[in-house]
């Protein structure tokens, strides 16, 4: 394993860690969100990275993959956020609490 | 060195019903946009028309195994039973929904052409050979179950329960693509069948990664099969969900879940290194799955949030058989037909129950209180609940009975008698709610309101569904070999 790897791989944990984090901490839905965003992206760094070292094309392919399903994943999360604004007025989730048991 | 990209040989009959499903539900889509108001409920029809059409070409492309899509696809025995499954599963959902659709005012064409994505998803998770094809198909079926579960617009409930469906799915789809770079990382390649060849020579650190990777990998499918560490988003997404849509949540995303990961840990079975270590995680995801499932259970006063609970204590029981194949080669077939027939139970009996919460669900209102006296005003719904109830405690002559009785002894014949024993005393347990269910319908008085006010009729559709799923459900029990004789 070369040292750009390590980098790269340590990098990416770094920023996935960050995305964990950030997704139990906030509270705001598009934080997490963009959190989860977060995630992909060090997943996406890590493809390129296992990609370059094995020279082939898979995983740089994969990773227009993952931009796309992110994109999808996008779209329908701010439709239900905005669905959820419009009935209360707040996309905070600790107020939905009307589901419990 | 890159690898020349070859255009693989496609046959036109092992793709067909992936392509005829896709073409389908996009057209049904279409039509909706062009039909005149009154006209679109023909979408529902319709959309259990292509279930039909999608079960014919099915039969006709797993007529011969092939490996469509230069072997990204797999059409073997396995695929061909969790295909029907899910067929029979989308079939029965499409047939308990016209009431409920028709009475919350949602979309006919939006929601029937977002079933059947669904359920391509589903098919397509089921075949799926390869790490990619697998991902999509699983965001396939998790975008339309999204949107399914938020289709209520005017149902504060159902949006929110959209809302944490969506965050906790899109999480562990992260947790999913990191495990994916990580295995992809340790063998170079994509390919399930790759995977496993390579595996035997992976070094030390090779090995390590691919441990990341499956730890990874299992921890995503343990959130969307709901299994216990990661289940909680489970009870308010299912009862928040339009009913529908929660008896097509709870069967066929688990039946496509679980036949996804069966491909991944057959690729990683073979692997010595693997066997040893992956054993202990298994087994204590699903002693918890089953202990807090059933556990929890008791306690709940709505029946969407029991029927949850009872299937994240479902899917402990169904990973058994899962462990039972990742480390006990001998027993492989075994556990693998206690799999197949158990997804097969699971489903109709939820679909039962299900279908009878919607046929005497009122607008919201699914308290099992509502259920007393169900017995005296309408006997028949009861017997089906009852039967319902009585197949997820596990009685015989039915196909709950049967299901168990193939994964207890596949684990017993796989040294793991301690598991059986917890299972057993955890099906033990789960009488308590089930068969208070069946009490609160034949011992107690209906209530003056429930009495007085003319409960809306069934309807020939949902009526159909409920009758297929008893007499399945009794007839797979005393006949199982008519199941696992299929192929």
């Amino acid at each position: 394993m070369t040292s750009y790897m390590i980098n790269n791989l340590v990098l990416s944990l770094a920023i996935f860690s960050i995305g964990i984090i950030g997704f139990l901490v906030k509270r705001n839905a598009i934080a997490i969100l963009m959190a989860i965003e977060l995630m992909l992206n060090a997943a996406n760094l890590a493809f390129v990275t296992f990609a370059y070292s094995f020279a082939s094309v898979d995983g740089t392919i994969l990773v227009l993959f993952v931009i796309t399903v992110a994109t999808a994943e996008a779209a329908v999360g701010l439709a239900i956020f905005i669905r959820i604004y419009r009935s209360r007025g707040t996309i905070d989730v600790d107020k939905m609490t009307t589901l419990h048991g | 060195m890159m690898s020349q990209p070859t255009v693989p040989q496609l046959f036109w009959v092992e793709v067909a019903p992936f392509v005829v499903l896709c073409i389908w539900a996009l057209a049904i889509i279409l039509a909706d946009l062009f039909l005149p108001a009154e006209r679109r409920r023909v979408a529902l029809p319709l959309g259990f028309l292509g279930v039909v059409l999608i079960a014919y070409l099915s039969i006709q492309a797993f007529e011969i195994p092939g490996n469509p899509f230069g072997g990204m696809l797999t059409l073997d025995t396995f695929a061909f039973f969790c295909i029907v499954v899910i067929l029979v599963g989308g079939g029965l959902t499409i047939l308990i929904s016209p009431r409920y659709v028709q009475r919350e005012h949602i979309p006919h064409g939006e929601y029937t052409a977002l079933l059947l994505f669904a359920m391509l998803g589903m098919i397509l998770l089921a075949v799926s050979n390869e790490l990619i094809t697998l991902l999509l198909s699983l965001e396939i079926l998790s975008l339309s179950l999204y949107i399914l579960t938020g289709i209520e617009r005017h149902n504060p409930r159902s949006s929110e329960a959209a809302l944490k469906y969506f965050l906790l799915g899109a999480f562990s789809t992260a947790f999913l693509i990191m495990g994916i770079a990580f295995l992809y990382g340790a063998t170079g390649s994509t390919f399930l069948v790759t995977i496993a060849e390579r595996l035997p020579a992976a070094g030390q650190q090779s090995a390590l990664w691919v441990f990341v990777g499956f730890g990874l990998i299992l921890a995503g499918f343990c959130f969307k099969l709901a299994l216990a560490p990661l289940h909680m988003w489970a009870p308010d997404v299912y009862e928040g969900a339009p009913t529908p849509i929660t008896a097509f949540i709870a069967t066929g995303s688990k039946v496509a879940g679980f036949a996804a990961l069966w491909h991944v840990v057959m690729s990683l079975a073979d692997w010595q290194a693997m066997t040893q270590n992956t054993f202990y995680v298994l087994w204590i995801i699903a002693v918890f799955s089953m202990v807090i499932g059933n556990f929890a259970a008791i306690v709940q006063k709505n029946i969407k949030r029991l029927l949850a609970y009872s299937s994240i204590a479902h899917s402990g029981y169904i990973l058994i058989t899962i462990l039972v194949i990742a480390s006990v080669p001998a027993v492989r077939t075994n556990a693998t037909q206690a799999l197949l027939y158990y997804l097969m139970a699971y489903m109709l009996m939820n679909l039962l129950a299900f279908g009878v919460a919607i046929a005497c669900g009122r607008k919201g209102d699914s308290n099992i209180e509502h259920y007393a006296g169900l017995a005296r005003t309408s006997p028949l719904l009861a017997a089906a609940m009852a039967l319902a109830m009585l197949s997820l405690t596990g009685v015989p002559p039915t196909v709950g009975f049967v299901g168990k009785f193939y994964i207890f002894s596949a684990a017993i014949q796989a040294g793991y008698l301690e598991l059986a024993i917890i299972g057993l005393l955890a099906s033990v347990v789960s009488a308590v709610y089930y068969l208070r269910v069946i009490v609160v319908m034949y011992m107690h008085e209906p209530s003056r309101e429930a009495a007085e006010t003319a409960r809306e009729p069934v309807g020939a559709a949902n009526s159909l569904a409920l009758l297929v799923s008893s007499v399945m459900i009794i007839l797979l029990g005393i006949f199982p070999f008519w199941f696992l004789g299929l192929k």
